[in-house]
């Protein structure tokens, strides 16, 4: 197992990443930094390898769920500019 | 030597491995929670591409990545903490744990900060709000997003920290082993988790749609 000191550094130097990447305006690096980050502490601090399959399960469930909620509830929010409905007015903020 | 243990488990074992599933599928209820909030800041996103970039434009840059900084950090001295606690040195994981509870207590207090110069420069989405111009609707729904996503994020800490003393005190006063090791790795468990909440709302709330 890696010691922690070297998840900390990682985590603050993808930090310095985030936030250079919203300065130069490079959109993609901080969308990408971000899960990054987000699996170095699963895996580094909260230890998601060494889980039994049981606790590894419920752990992917809420992942799957969020996956379901985000894809299904923007669907038509992302469609609707290609398929406006008869009574939308395009544009209108 | 018996574990302390609840009087319904066979063994401390299985204490531990029913508290941390217990926690694993309450974290999992969680991601749901905080994913509305998520789904909320991708509607606007589509809805109101430059409300979102008015309104992340009057956000705290410094303050959040400051705060960024602690949380990273005190997910990591817990770390140490559980290792600790995992190792039988019950004084210092107690130690950890409080030190972790430390650096969530800065995080409010630079967050509290936040709030106050946010309220002072007329980011509240009521009357008085200070953004103007075409997006000015698009911003005030940004602002009831990083009004309600700071502020339950914040609730969640301020319940975390109040854990920590808790598992602080059982490592304190030992014996470290058995259900109060459990106590030290499901409260790790629950602020790592809401260590990776806030790094998800940091970039949606400061970074993406930066001007």
């Amino acid at each position: 197992m890696i010691h922690p000191v070297l998840a900390w550094i990682l985590l603050m130097l993808l930090l310095a990443v985030e936030v250079l990447a919203a300065l130069l305006h490079v959109g993609w690096l901080a969308w990408a930094a971000a899960p990054v980050m987000i699996v170095v502490v699963a895996l580094m601090f909260m230890h998601v390898a060494q889980e039994s399959p049981l606790r590894r399960i419920f752990a992917i469930t809420g992942l799957v769920w969020i996956a379901i909620l985000l894809s299904l509830g923007s669907a038509d929010f992302a469609a609707r500019h290609n398929y406006p409905a008869p009574q939308q007015v395009i544009g209108v903020r | 030597m018996a574990e302390p243990r609840g009087f319904q488990y066979a063994s401390a074992a299985h204490e531990t491995d029913t508290a941390r599933a217990g926690m694993w599928l309450f974290l999992a209820s969680e991601m749901l929670f905080f994913g509305a909030i998520v789904y909320v800041w991708m509607v606007l996103r589509i809805t109101h591409p430059q409300g979102v970039v008015l309104g992340t434009s009057h956000t705290n840059l410094i303050l959040g990545s400051i705060n960024t900084a602690l949380l990273l950090t005190s997910s990591f001295t817990l770390t140490l903490g559980v290792m600790r606690a995992r190792a039988g040195q019950g004084a210092a994981a107690a130690r950890c744990c409080l030190l972790t509870a430390g650096l969530g207590v800065g995080f409010l207090a630079l967050k509290g900060l936040e709030w106050g110069l946010d309220l002072h420069e007329g980011l509240w989405p009521g009357p008085g709000f200070a953004p103007w111009g075409d997006d000015v609707g698009g911003a005030r729904l940004f602002m009831c997003f990083y009004w309600v996503a700071t502020a339950l994020h914040g609730l969640h800490m301020v319940i975390g920290v109040g854990l920590l003393a808790w598992a602080a005190r059982l490592a304190w006063r030992g014996p470290m082993a058995g259900r109060h090791v459990t106590a030290v790795e499901v409260v790790g468990l629950y602020w790592s988790f809401v260590d990776t909440v806030w790094l998800v709302m940091y970039p949606l709330i400061y970074l993406v749609a930066r001007p």
